[in-house]
């Protein structure tokens, strides 16, 4: 006889409290003189008999119903023992182990992950010690085995996947399974069971006619159950094939986890020797405040030997340790963000890391490393035709390009990291190829006048594909031309159609500062407080948008900044991949005089970093993620060298050489990127290639874990079954499990022990009534 | 001592003291009464002629007859005597059960109280035997009226100690009493039945009108006990532990079957018979009885 609540068969001894009372009752006899005792004992004569049946009767329904209450409680199970031993019907024990980072969790001494490997021992156990249920085999399969499965896969294929496939349970299983165990480890991927529970679908349709039993042991976290339509449906699907499913949470009730959630660089200007903000974030997953937060911050810096050195094993960088100071609180649920300024003297892949020292449950999510591609410069291509026109038509044309080059490149002391390359010649652009453009983060147009059709294609591929566009206006912008051919009904690169030159007359009582700005990220420094320095920037002309243009609710555009009229003044359109932004005054000071004013330096900075952020490649990576390495098949030797973190929880790299991966040229040359999806492990990666003259190059990947495995928060039983509504599983909790899951793959004699005890219940009421122990009515009997 | 005087209620005596309690049969008194004697004697009632016998009065002989039959007849005369009533208080202890304001013991005392009351108050006499297994006390025929306080005061002395004997004490008062009276018996009857109407058949053989007030208590006729008890019997060593619900149908069925018997025994040989509550007031139940007795006297 088993149970699913083990523990509560103890219940059974209460079954003797009704014949304790008895007895006490029988001791408690309240003594009455009586005179009519003839009578009494004559009564009893008769009676005698029959009054002890009665007794004796009622004194065993209320025994038998309050066992049969805890055999309720305590879920009683069976299995039609007598039919599986003439049937000989064989058991399928499914078991889907969650091996998602989230099961480290670390309470106690114990991880998730250990609970969930002791439950599936005792099933085993369980399974190894029965004698019902025929033949047991069981089929385990871990969670991140089969997050990339393919879904077309056979069944063949997706066994494959299993630790264990069908694999017999019998008296040597403990032994087999301790060795497997041996090898098991939480990994450091994210994810929900859905994957396995579909391989779980696909496989038990290879024993359609057996009895198979679904064991789903994870954590239950809300973020993966919360709203588990899918994993409902599936479940639905798999009950409706005949399998019993159980679901055993391996979470603990409480625990505290800080977590890493993001570190990544700011879109400022990129490249080598331009000190860089790196924002970091730190998520409070626990129910209680967190104090005095430590936090390490390093940076590797790889110097251009560092290739050379990509044979030897260590490949490390040249380490340094950046001060921050502790995080004095985080609140439950607050993310707190810092900003941590890093320095490369050097281009090169430089990689940054964070490290959380305070203890938790998951140390996994403590760490987190970035890749920052610095460039030697972020360059940019500057159009300023206007002197060479005034060349040709013997006028004068003032050099608006000085102005953005003093800006972009102020002197060698200085470091921008902008390069910007000054074209007097519209050619740049008409003869350019998306390759040779592709090398500059934004363009800036210079009061042009006129571009040919196949500069503006040019122009808006390049856009399109990340590129940054400034269009500053002057005297030589003809409204209509632009209008026709950059504005093109919305559909071109200038976001707003032009009507004509305005002025803007001075404002008298200086009140007011001719420039107000918005909250876009060019111009959000100068805003509230700050927007006095603006104060003394004077706008006397202006080139204004057409009458009937209003600025569309539903286009990608945005007002940056405004005139003291309310007429725009930068426009910020979004097109393709990248971001046009025209200014409706000119650069130099012809209507303006704010290239005199030291303000102007700090918006074309920050325009220059708001331009060519799309073009600032920053891919995140997560474990389990491919990285996709760009590869020319024409350049590079058949072997690639894969260098990739194998350590767990630490900071200190444990790098070691992949394998060199064999790959066909002729499908090199046909493809521009190998993928390699052997990312389990955070960290830093290193593809090596060696190019055909022998030259090395190295990429550099940063896969961090997902930060929504960190939130620890789980679903109650309630919670978890209602969501699942209608499937019916079996719900236990890890960490008191006891056993009986196997048998309770059976029958739950639940309902069947309510309905009698029920029907005992009303019987013992009616017996009650029959042998006089209910209360007497009112009125006598003579 | 107990307080004889608490036999007496006022108010039941107040309430009791219109009626009378006349013989039903005929009782030799000592006294001219309203009660119907066994004597002819001068009366203005004419009951029968016999024929002279030597000795006989004169003055008895009906001339009348005489002349016209030429035979010597006396005539008789009805002659209406005293009532010599009996109260037979039975003391033992199993009259000591009640719980209520009284137990039967003090039900049946108060009832043999206002019985003596009620007698001596219309003239007649009326003598007391308090019995349990034998009789403890026994006070002579009297109708004087400071009677009643040696009436009360001979029940009160007796406090219930032992069980209880019928036959035997019915014996002793049927050879006491030769003389016809009315008897009353003023008991539980918790004693061995055959032996009980043996006794009241004795002393109706004996020519005695008798009355049995049958006093019990609501337990007993309506056993309304619920809970484990331990029953002990007052009059024997016997104990019995049950639950009293279970037993109720039993019990009420064997003192219904006891009481039926009783009460067709005594209808069968004239025997007025009257069970009474111990929770009936006093006064109530016996002036209830009284009248209807006294509706059957008319009618005899």
């Amino acid at each position: 006889m088993q149970f699913v609540y083990q523990s509560l068969t103890w219940g059974f001894l209460l079954a003797l409290l009704p014949l304790l009372i008895h007895l006490i009752n029988m001791m408690r006899h309240r003594r009455v003189p009586w005179a009519a005792m003839e009578f009494l004992l004559q009564s009893y004569q008769k009676h005698r008999r029959w009054v002890w049946l009665k007794q004796l009767l009622l004194l065993l329904a209320r025994m038998i119903a309050v066992a049969l209450a805890v055999g309720m409680l305590a879920q009683w199970v069976t299995r039609g023992e007598w039919l599986d031993m003439f049937s000989g019907t064989a058991t399928h024990h499914y078991i889907v182990l969650d091996d998602s980072f989230s099961m480290s969790e670390r309470v106690g001494g114990t991880t998730a992950f250990d609970r969930a490997l002791n439950v599936l021992r005792q099933i085993g156990s369980e399974a190894s010690t029965t004698r019902s249920g025929g033949k047991h085999t069981i089929t385990v399969l871990r969670t991140s085995r089969v997050i990339q499965h393919s879904p077309s896969a056979t069944a063949g294929e997706l066994e494959e996947l299993t630790d264990l496939n069908s694999e017999l349970i019998d008296s040597e299983f403990a032994v087999l399974w301790e060795e497997k165990q041996a090898a098991m480890d939480v990994t450091q991927m994210s994810g929900s069971p859905l994957p396995a529970l579909r391989v779980i679908d696909t496989l038990s349709k290879v024993h359609p006619d057996d009895r198979q039993v679904l064991y789903l042991l994870t954590d239950f976290r809300t973020g993966q159950w919360g709203n588990a339509v899918e994993i409902r449906k599936i479940l639905r699907q798999i009950e409706q094939a005949g399998i019993a499913i159980r679901l055993v949470n391996c979470a603990s009730e409480s625990s505290r986890n800080l977590a890493i959630t993001r570190l990544e660089p700011t879109k400022e200007t990129r490249a080598a020797g331009v000190p860089l903000f790196m924002n970091l974030d730190i998520t409070n997953f626990s129910a209680a405040e967190e104090r005095n937060v430590q936090l390490a911050i390093r940076t590797r810096f790889y110097g251009s030997t560092a290739t050379a050195q990509a044979n030897q094993r260590e490949f490390k960088g040249q380490l340094e340790e950046i001060y921050i100071p502790p995080v004095e609180s985080i609140a439950p649920g607050q993310t707190v963000t810092r900003r941590v300024q890093v320095y490369f003297p050097e281009a090169g892949q430089h990689v940054v890391e964070a490290e959380l020292s305070n203890g938790d449950a998951i140390a996994t999510d403590n760490y987190r490393w970035s890749v920052v591609d610095f460039p030697e410069g972020e360059s940019v291509l500057i159009l300023d035709d206007g002197e060479r026109r005034a060349a040709a038509t013997d006028t004068t044309a003032m050099n608006q390009s000085f102005f953005l080059q003093n800006i972009f490149q102020p002197g060698r002391r200085t470091n921008t990291g902008i390069r910007p390359d000054v074209q007097t010649d519209q050619r740049i652009l008409r003869d350019a190829t998306p390759e040779s453009l592709r090398k500059y983060s934004a363009i800036y147009l210079l009061d042009v006048e006129q571009l040919d059709d196949r500069s503006i294609s040019n122009l808006e591929g390049f856009v399109r594909e990340g590129g940054g566009l400034g269009i500053f206006t002057g005297n030589d912008v003809e409204p209509a031309y632009y209008n026709q051919r950059l504005y093109r009904d919305g559909n071109g690169l200038l976001p707003v159609p032009l009507l004509g030159t305005m002025l803007l007359p001075p404002d008298i009582d200086a009140d007011q500062s001719d420039v107000q700005v918005t909250d876009h990220p060019v111009f959000e420094t100068f805003q509230g407080d700050r927007n006095p320095l603006l104060r003394r920037v004077r706008i006397a002309q202006y080139l204004r948008p057409a009458e009937d243009w209003q600025l569309p609710s539903d286009a990608p555009l945005r007002i940056a900044a405004k005139l003291r009229n309310q007429f725009p003044l930068a426009i910020e359109q979004q097109f393709g991949e990248g971001r046009v932004l025209v200014m409706l005054t000119t650069l130099a000071p012809q209507w303006n005089n704010w290239a005199r004013d030291p303000s102007f330096v700090v918006v074309l900075l920050k325009l220059q970093s708001y331009l060519a952020a799309p073009h600032r490649n920053h891919p995140e990576y997560l474990v389990a993620d491919g990285l996709n390495v760009p590869v020319d098949g024409n350049v590079y030797e058949e072997g690639v060298e894969f260098l990739a973190p194998t350590g767990l929880h630490t900071a200190d790299r444990n790098v070691i050489k992949k394998p060199a991966q064999k790959l066909d040229p002729q499908d090199l040359v046909s493809r521009a990127t190998l993928d390699w999806q052997e990312t389990q492990h955070m960290g830093i990666y290193d593809v090596l290639m060696t190019s055909r003259s022998g030259e090395q190059s190295s990429h550099r990947f940063a896969v961090n874990v997902d930060p929504r495995e960190s939130d620890l928060t789980t679903l109650g039983q309630e919670a978890v079954l209602a969501e699942l509504n209608p499937v019916k599983p079996t719900y236990v909790r890890a960490d008191r499990y006891e056993g009986g899951l196997v048998e309770s793959s059976g029958i739950n004699r639940s309902l069947m022990l309510m309905i009698l005890l029920i029907t005992l219940l009303i019987g013992e009421q009616w017996l009650a009534f029959n042998a006089s122990y209910h209360p007497a009515k009112s009125g006598t009997t003579a | 001592m107990p307080d004889s005087s608490k036999f007496l209620h006022p108010e039941a005596i107040k309430r009791i003291s219109r009626l009378d309690l006349r013989a039903r049969h005929i009782v030799e008194g000592f006294l001219s009464g309203m009660h119907r004697s066994p004597y002819f004697g001068q009366s203005v009632e004419f009951r029968q002629h016999r024929e002279y016998a030597a000795g006989d009065d004169l003055r008895h002989v009906d001339w009348k007859v005489w002349a016209r039959q030429d035979r010597l007849y006396v005539k008789q005369f009805e002659e209406d005597t005293n009532l010599r009533c009996t109260l037979l208080v039975d003391v033992s202890n199993s009259m000591s059960y009640g719980n209520r304001s009284l137990n039967k013991y003090e039900y049946g005392c108060t009832l043999a109280a206002s019985l003596a009351y009620l007698v001596l108050k219309q003239q007649d006499a009326v003598g007391c035997v308090a019995f349990d297994s034998k009789i403890r006390a026994q006070v002579p025929i009297r109708s004087k009226r400071n009677h009643l306080h040696t009436v009360t005061q001979s029940l009160a002395v007796n406090a219930p100690e032992d069980k209880t004997d019928t036959y035997r004490v019915l014996k002793s008062v049927a050879e006491s009493y030769p003389r016809r009276g009315m008897m009353v018996l003023v008991s539980d009857l918790l004693a061995d039945y055959n032996g009980t109407l043996r006794g009241l058949k004795l002393l109706r053989k004996r020519g005695h009108d008798v009355l049995v007030f049958h006093v019990m208590d609501d337990d007993e006729l309506d056993f309304e006990f619920s809970g484990p008890l331990r029953f002990e019997s007052l009059e024997t060593i016997d104990a019995l532990n049950c639950n009293p619900r279970s037993l109720r149908d039993g019990y009420l069925e064997a003192l219904n079957t006891f009481l039926e018997k009783l009460r067709r025994d005594c209808a069968g040989n004239t025997i007025d018979y009257a069970l009474i509550r111990t929770s009936q007031p006093l006064d109530a139940a016996l002036a209830k009885y009284l009248s209807n007795r006294l509706g059957m006297h008319h009618r005899n």
